[in-house]
């Protein structure tokens, strides 16, 4: 069953008031959070949030169409290195 | 590694299992291009588990038929006609020369580029070596060894300024708090 409408997105406190204040300030420092299951509201876009895996604090940054999605959905707790050894035909987008 | 700073042959496939009594193999593709690569006539050397170099030993595999299957494909190969003889091949991987696999468009980076390059900050610090290189969203994460120990960083445009291909370096442009 999803979350109530009447009751808005869940976002921890400190973590909006951190990046509230930060906005205010017109700031961009990482801000490191263990709160995973934290919607992504507008006012996170354009922030670095380093989001706890479990083991280590993974960065990510926020852009528009990451909104209402949850902040552990961008911090995978299992890093898959790959098959293949070094030399499969995989490729990085800048 | 050839002229360019690539090595011969790339890895583009993985032979996991062998699939029913009619010689079929199951390939776990291991290229961001399947299309150029699991197509009929194209051929394949089979390497050995370190995927590096073709086995001298094995011949060339050539698809006969292929269709997808689940998260890969299915493929017959030219004389292999058996569940016996595809259960040989099982575990090898498929390598091709590196002038058949697709060209770079502007903005990619091959992994075996990244991997070994040097990290270094807009003012000159080394940070360190790329480890490893995880395919995550919404950026791909490096994995960087350094003196400090090791660091993640979001292959952002926003993070990864510049990627010099002669030096095998990557300029990174942190923003605060992300090293410490």
């Amino acid at each position: 069953m999803p979350r109530s409408v009447k009751k808005g997105p869940f976002i921890d406190e400190k973590l909006l008031r951190k990046v509230e204040l930060m906005n205010a300030r017109s700031e961009r420092t990482v801000i490191r959070t263990w709160s995973r299951s934290s919607t992504i509201s507008p006012e996170f876009v354009g922030h670095t949030i380093a989001v706890h895996n479990g083991n280590k604090f993974i960065p990510v940054y926020i852009s528009e169409n990451m909104v209402g999605h949850k902040l552990g959905e961008f911090s995978p707790t299992r890093l898959f290195r790959g098959h293949g050894g070094k030399l499969a035909d995989k490729r990085v987008r800048r | 590694m050839t002229g360019g700073g690539h090595p011969p042959f790339l890895v583009v496939g993985h032979l996991s299992k062998a699939h029913g009594t009619k010689g079929e193999l199951y390939i776990w593709p291991l290229t961001d291009y399947p299309g150029s690569h699991f197509i009929p006539g194209a051929v394949h050397l089979p390497a050995d588990e370190d995927g590096e170099n073709p086995s001298p030993t094995l011949p060339k595999l050539t698809i006969e038929s292929i269709r997808p299957y689940r998260k890969g494909f299915l493929a017959r190969f030219a004389g292999i006609e058996d569940r016996t003889a595809a259960e040989r091949l099982r575990g090898l991987y498929l390598l091709r020369p590196f002038d058949t696999i697709d060209e770079l468009a502007d903005d990619e980076i091959f992994y075996h580029e990244l991997l070994g390059a040097t990290v270094v900050t807009g003012d000159g610090s080394v940070l360190g070596t790329v480890k490893e290189v995880y395919p995550v969203r919404p950026a791909h994460l490096l994995e960087v060894t350094g003196p400090d120990g090791d660091l993640l960083l979001p292959l952002s445009p926003q993070v990864m300024v510049e990627f010099d291909r002669e030096r095998r370096r990557v300029v990174v442009d942190p923003p605060e708090g992300l090293l410490s």
